[in-house]
């Protein structure tokens, strides 16, 4: 431990030294090592109490003794201008006025709130249960023209094949899901294509899953948008 | 100082001042606050030094005049606690140095326009044992070396050493020694006291 130089030769801080720690004002590092030589020696320690018991009875004699200025009508007048232009002490915002368990509660429920929204707009929508396009009947049939690409659906591997002349029962056919079913069919296109099975469930078209692995063809009805509506699997 | 052209002076036109012709006036609430803050301290500083209240009132207000001044010409602000004290303190010296040239006047000081040490929760005997232990302090505050009674003074009103520094134009380390030295000292006569 480095001693701050020493009046007596001894191991004692010099006295400026022990009144600058008294005060304060010395810098963290050399308070410290001061501080522990007090702790652990009575003479410098007494120095210190008395020190600090003359230096209240001064700032007694200060507060007590010496006489209060005379009102002044400078002061009178700064008074009065800076009294008109502080705000209101008593004016507090609101949340400073909250208890504890308030500001607890108001805490929790914007937190509740803003993880609700988060799960809404984060959830992903149930996957319809499959269901007959026949449930509604499209105004036109389908007819059939040369292949479109479909462009909701990823496929894997599409043959376009020239699609059979006769018309589309489109009762047989499977509305997609995600699919808007009010929006006619007509101009509609069948395309028929092979897929992994696999593409169909993402389509959220449930297929038992012993065929996992499979290649299955399927006519799919593409909307004027491009999108597909309804599709049956044919093998 | 600003100057106003009239119609009809000489000039066709009226001028706008110019900026060296306008002085900024410091903000109301920067000159304000530092006039609470700091009016009461230093005016104890100044009676402490021995100065009769109608001559510590003068250096008062002298001293927040040139702090105006000082403000409204951009002076430096930083430890304008320091500043103020220093300009008080100088102010303090040169009506000391005024009085000596002066005949004698009785002074009004501190004994006469001190208040009376009161206590409403000490005893009518422990209020005269105060007045008295006051009285023997402010005495051996007087018989102090000037720079030493300056200090403890200083410090009693809350500077820092740094700021008793620029007050008194010392360095820390030798302002540190100055109230160690006089804190001893009074500390020796509080024993001697104590012990009559």
């Amino acid at each position: 431990m480095r001693i701050i130089g020493s009046n007596h030769g001894d191991s004692h801080p010099k006295e400026a030294q022990l009144l600058l720690a008294l005060d304060g004002e010395l810098e963290a590092r050399e308070a410290a090592i001061v501080g522990e030589h007090v702790a652990n020696c009575q003479a410098c320690r007494e120095k210190c109490d008395q020190w600090t018991m003359v230096s209240e009875r001064i700032e007694e004699y200060h507060r007590n003794c010496l006489p209060i200025p005379p009102s002044s009508a400078l002061a009178d007048e700064l008074d009065r201008l800076l009294a008109s232009k502080k705000p209101a002490a008593n004016l507090r915002s609101w949340w400073q006025s909250l208890t504890f368990p308030g500001a607890v509660a108001a805490f929790a429920s914007v937190a509740a709130a803003l993880l609700m929204l988060a799960w809404y707009f984060s959830r992903t929508p149930a996957v319809p249960a499959p269901r007959y396009v026949a449930v509604r009947t499209p105004p036109d049939t389908p007819r059939l023209t040369p292949a479109l690409v479909p462009t909701s659906v990823a496929h894997r591997s599409i043959r376009r094949r020239r699609a059979p002349s006769a018309p589309v029962d489109v009762d047989s056919f499977i509305a997609l899901p995600y699919s808007d079913t009010a929006l006619p069919l007509s101009g509609a296109t069948t395309l028929r294509v092979q897929l992994p099975v696999e593409d169909l469930w993402l389509a959220g078209v449930m297929v038992d899953s012993g065929r996992a692995g499979a290649i299955v063809q399927a006519d799919i009805i593409m909307g004027m948008d491009g999108l597909p509506r309804a599709m049956r699997l044919v093998q | 100082m600003p100057r106003l052209i009239m119609a009809g002076d000489g000039d066709s036109a009226l001028a706008p001042w110019s900026e060296a012709e306008v002085t900024p006036i410091p903000t109301l609430q920067s000159l304000g606050e530092i006039f609470i803050e700091l009016r009461e301290p230093v005016w104890r500083y100044l009676l402490a030094l021995g100065l009769a209240a109608s001559e510590a009132e003068e250096v008062v207000q002298e001293t927040f005049l040139r702090l105006c001044q000082h403000l409204a010409s951009n002076g430096k602000q930083a430890n304008l606690r320091g500043w103020v004290f220093r300009v008080a303190h100088n102010l303090a010296r040169d009506e000391h140095r005024r009085r000596q040239r002066r005949p004698s006047e009785p002074l009004a000081g501190v004994e006469a326009n001190g208040r009376a040490y009161t206590d409403s929760l000490a005893t009518p005997e422990q209020q005269v044992i105060d007045q008295e232990r006051a009285l023997r302090l402010k005495s051996a505050l007087e018989r102090l070396p000037t720079r030493q009674r300056e200090c403890l003074h200083l410090r009693a009103e809350g500077l820092r050493y740094r700021e008793i520094a620029e007050v008194l134009g010392a360095g820390v380390s030798t302002v540190a020694d100055w109230v160690q030295q006089g804190l001893k000292t009074l500390g020796k006569e509080c024993d001697e006291n104590h012990r009559k």
